[in-house]
């Protein structure tokens, strides 16, 4: 049976490898045909689209105007800053929430977590009506705190659902030390934090996927020039620059750039944090 | 290798709808891509096609979720299996899929709440503009015109909260049926 297993695993080994191979052609391909278009020319990308910019096509050109027309760097700005104002209030938010619920087990914490887990299904777009009312109300339209705080609301239940597996760990041994050391419930959640720091780090990379790549409340809360996000920005510059392609092929480049590198370098806490949030 | 794989194949994932529109866009489009045949323009092919490039994009979350599923099944019933000489086909379908199916019904029914809402990548390809003889008008976009309005229809706050209210009991109503039959029938076979 020895040698059949390994001749087995060895054909089987690649028929795996080469249908895997497949489908990340099929996921790459397109991506990695973008990328070599943004550094030709004109001429370089309608003749030979497929090909490699060679010495004469090669370019900088369709970045350079992408950088310059529109308001590109505004836009990487504002949707920085919305993304980590996000990520930040949600992960204190969730984790507040959390050691809450798992703390002080009432009828009403098993209220708050059914609440929490109706939350994550519920789309929160079709509030938009209401949200932007709100937000003419409070006078906060086309801010950034506008989208913060919409994206904190998304956000928030998917965060609590994950850091409340993640607190249930933590040993009550420990709490019940500091509490009798003289620490008040604060510091207890203080020192409770670092031994969640995975569960953090998964809340973070789930949301600020989303956020930054979101179209919809960009579009309805803060459309203005000033305070648009790279997301709603590349969309108007492909509505806009419809025939300068090398622009706009160096500005779609340029926008998925920074999260495709957030991504590969954080790739485990992403998986992770995807795969623990949805499995209950 | 399985780190490698998975990253690539998740990266689809990380680009925002507005990239994946337009990629696909040049890349089957008549002039310049591969396809001779003008898949967003013509009314048959339009929802379709756009439907298959939200898939491609969207496959990783899936993956991501099934592939640590999968790794929290217990190994050795996987040894016991094949010490008994099962082919790694039967293996996957009596073993495997019964052992996650919570998992797939968990992500069908929350990938079906978040496409039904899919007005990005509509808005990144259309722009607002219903499709071909309104062939890729979905809710989602039916919902933005109503309340904002478009061109000469002026936008109407109740219209559009009409259709907000409709979109969401039809989720409500996907998300009840789901819960009352999966949930019974997850009852039954709990290990």
């Amino acid at each position: 049976m020895n040698k059949d297993g390994r001749v087995q695993t060895q054909s089987k080994n690649l028929v795996v490898h080469v249908s895997l191979l497949f489908f990340v052609l099929l996921a790459i391909g397109p991506i990695f045909v973008m990328v070599i278009n943004s550094f030709k020319t004109m001429e370089g990308i309608f003749t030979g689209p497929l090909k490699l910019p060679s010495s004469e096509t090669l370019t900088l050109d369709g970045f350079k105007r992408a950088i310059t027309q529109g308001n590109f760097l505004r836009n990487y700005a504002n949707s920085t800053i919305v993304t980590l104002g996000a990520t930040l209030l949600t992960v204190i938010c969730s984790c507040l929430a959390a050691y809450g619920i798992t703390e002080y087990t009432t009828k009403l914490s098993k209220m708050i977590a059914g609440l929490f887990t109706i939350g994550i299904m519920l789309p929160v777009s079709l509030g938009t009506i209401v949200i932007i009312k709100m937000m003419v109300w409070l006078n906060i339209l086309n801010t950034h705190i506008s989208l913060i705080l919409v994206y904190v609301g998304i956000f928030v239940p998917l965060g609590v659902i994950l850091m409340v597996t993640n607190f249930r760990t933590v040993s009550n041994d420990l709490k019940e030390a500091a509490r009798i050391d003289g620490a008040n419930e604060f510091k207890t959640f203080l020192i409770v934090v670092p031994l969640v720091m995975p569960g953090v780090a998964a809340v973070a990379a789930i949301t600020m996927l989303p956020v930054w790549n979101d179209l919809w409340f960009p579009l309805v809360l803060t459309a203005g020039p000033k305070t648009q996000t790279l997301t709603l920005g590349i969309q108007q510059f492909v509505g806009t620059y419809n025939n300068d392609w090398q622009a706009l092929i160096a500005s779609l480049v340029l926008g998925a750039i920074p999260l495709i590198l957030l991504f590969t370098l954080f790739s485990k806490q992403f998986i992770k944090g995807l795969s623990d949030g949805y499995g209950k | 290798m399985t780190s490698f794989y998975r990253t690539l194949l998740f990266i689809p994932t990380t680009l925002s709808v507005v990239i994946v529109g337009f990629i696909w866009r040049i890349i089957i489009s008549p002039l310049w891509g591969i396809v001779d045949y003008p898949l967003l323009g013509e009314k048959l092919t339009a929802l379709p096609t756009i439907t298959l490039m939200s898939v491609w994009q969207y496959l990783g979350i899936p993956m991501v979720f099934l592939y640590s599923a999968l790794l929290s099944i217990p190994s050795n019933i996987i040894e016991a299996a094949q010490v008994d000489g099962a082919s790694d086909i039967r293996i996957f379908f009596r073993i495997k899929m019964p052992l996650i199916a919570p998992q797939i019904g968990i992500i069908t029914i929350l990938t079906f709440i978040w496409v039904f809402n899919a007005f990005d990548i509509i808005y990144a390809l259309n722009g607002g503009m219903p499709g071909p003889d309104y062939a890729t008008d979905v809710l989602g976009t039916m919902f933005y015109r109503t309340f904002f309005g478009w061109g000469a229809d002026l936008g109407n706050q109740n219209l559009g909260a009409a259709t907000a209210t409709v979109i969401f009991f039809i989720i409500l109503l996907g998300t009840a049926a789901y819960f009352a039959v999966v949930q019974r029938r997850l009852k039954v076979s709990q290990l």
